[in-house]
């Protein structure tokens, strides 16, 4: 049966891929914050160290929160339990998770839920995601016009290229990716809705044709922030790794 | 104290801390008294008591803001880290210095580290309040670590706020200035990034950030105290004279 356990394990880990850290906006298995992911008949159990042991406890609880949710929707799962280690807060979390409690709940000192909190890092990923898209699709020809009355339904996808007819005549072609994981944030934000422009401002409205480039650049200064962060939590994680393998 | 030693080769500036009310308050006033203060530095993020931070535009915070206008007191450098209070907010919110930079117009607000990791709230503030400037501390050591990471943020930071808006800073207690001043005045950008940003790290513009931008927010005639450096007491003990040799435009 151990061959059964490990597929169900890596089946959890492809499931928890898909959460990111919120303020990174990267898949907390790639940044290495899932240590242990087991799998003992229908019951999951995972693992997460974070790069400090201050990582805000509001995103920390999303990620555990989020990892927990992605492992119970995983084939043959039906229980999951996931363990914060090394954190100010671990069993605060750990135990509000995986009771199922609120935030508020777990934390009688918050002044409300998370919610709030979770849409602004969305927006944020979403804006810098949207700058890549936009990248994409001006290196491929569309100019500022189209793309502020682009609709999502304007966007086609065959195989690895997104296809966005101009006119009669014309199809710009570009790699489906970057767009892909624009629209994965615009729609968790509730953005795209058909006949309505797919790319926004960084207040979620949409854009003049004019302001497009203004826009663009703040939508470059979102992805500055969340890499440049990314830099410095990577450098914390690789000395907090480096200790504890000592 | 060593400042007091030696006034001309350092600027001592205070704090304040609105939670601690009327006796804070005097407090500033004692500290301008003895060091003459033109500048104070402030963490919204400490832990004192219950609380677990607060923010430039709480009202107790304006009224030292506006003990600062009253005293002289022109520069305020707010250092933001992670705060923990409340903990449903975001952790690293910079968002309180807009209101008290459009509240203080003659206050100059110099945001340490640049707001990281809230860059992009810095900078969308920065570039719309003339009186906030951004420092580079902890920011900076990026130039020798991750240099395409800081050229990314020095092109933000030059392309939003301008040149005349960056302080350097070394954060000496944890980088040793010796090998960081050289590695960011070193730095180079890419021509493509030269291309993305539309800006120069130039002598012109390297030397306002290393040194001209906080001269002027501390009354410092560059010259002058070059003049007195060189033949001071540590310039002597230690040959430091050769370095305060004016050097000519290029």
């Amino acid at each position: 049966m151990a061959g059964t356990e490990d597929t169900s394990a890596a089946a959890v880990r492809e499931r928890v891929r898909r959460v990111t850290d919120p303020e990174l906006d990267r898949s907390i298995v790639d940044l290495e914050y899932l240590t242990e992911c087991r799998v003992e008949g229908t019951h999951a159990s995972l693992t997460l160290r974070l790069p400090t042991a201050w990582c805000s406890p509001a995103f920390a609880w999303m990620m555990v929160v989020d990892a927990r949710e992605e492992a119970r929707s995983a084939p043959g799962i039906e229980t999951a339990r996931v363990e914060l280690v090394d954190h100010m807060h671990a069993e605060e979390i750990t135990h509000g998770v995986n009771e199922g409690l609120a935030f508020e709940t777990a934390f009688d000192e918050a002044e409300g839920g998370i919610d709030d909190l979770r849409r602004e890092l969305l927006e944020k990923a979403r804006l810098a995601r949207q700058y890549d898209a936009v990248r994409t699709l001006r290196e491929a020809g569309l100019d500022d016009a189209a793309l502020a009355t682009l609709t999502p339904e304007g966007i086609e996808f065959d195989g690895d290229r997104a296809l966005v007819p101009v006119d009669d005549a014309l199809v710009v072609c570009t790699e489906r990716e970057p767009i892909d994981l624009y629209l994965d944030r615009a729609e968790r934000l509730g953005l795209l809705e058909p006949g309505r422009p797919a790319f926004r401002d960084h207040e979620g409205e949409p854009i003049e044709a004019e302001e497009f480039e203004l826009v663009q650049r703040r939508a470059r200064l979102a992805r500055t922030n969340i890499s440049g962060q990314a830099g410095i939590c990577a450098g914390l994680h690789e000395s907090r790794q480096a200790a504890v393998e000592q | 104290m060593l400042a007091e030693e030696y006034p001309e080769r350092f600027i001592v500036n205070g704090t304040f801390d609105p939670r601690d009310g009327e006796e804070g308050l005097e407090y500033l006033e004692e500290l301008d008294d003895r060091f003459d203060l033109q500048g104070v530095k402030v963490y919204t993020a400490e832990w004192r008591g219950e609380s677990k931070g607060w923010r430039l535009d709480d009202p107790e915070s304006f009224e030292f803001l506006e003990k600062c206008e009253d005293l002289g007191i022109e520069n305020v450098h707010p250092h933001k880290g992670p705060t923990i209070r409340p903990l449903n907010m975001d952790a690293f919110d910079v968002t309180d210095v807009d209101d008290a930079a459009s509240s203080f117009p003659e206050l100059n607000f110099v945001v340490e580290h640049v707001g990281l990791p809230r860059l992009d709230d810095f900078c969308w503030i920065g570039t719309q309040e003339p009186n906030v400037y951004g420092g580079l501390a902890v920011a900076a050591p990026f130039a020798r670590t991750r240099p395409r990471k800081f050229g990314e943020i020095l092109g933000e930071l030059l392309y939003w706020l301008g040149e005349d808006k960056l302080l350097f800073g070394s954060d000496y207690a944890i980088w040793e200035p010796d090998w960081l001043v050289p590695e960011v005045m070193n730095f180079e950008f890419t021509a493509d990034e030269r291309a993305e940003y539309g800006v120069e790290w130039d002598v012109e513009a390297k030397r306002k950030v290393m040194g001209e931008n906080a001269a002027e927010l501390y009354d410092i005639d560059i010259d002058e105290r070059m003049g007195t450096l060189a033949d001071d007491e540590i310039s002597r003990e230690f040959g430091l004279g050769s370095q305060y040799e004016a050097v000519a435009d290029d």
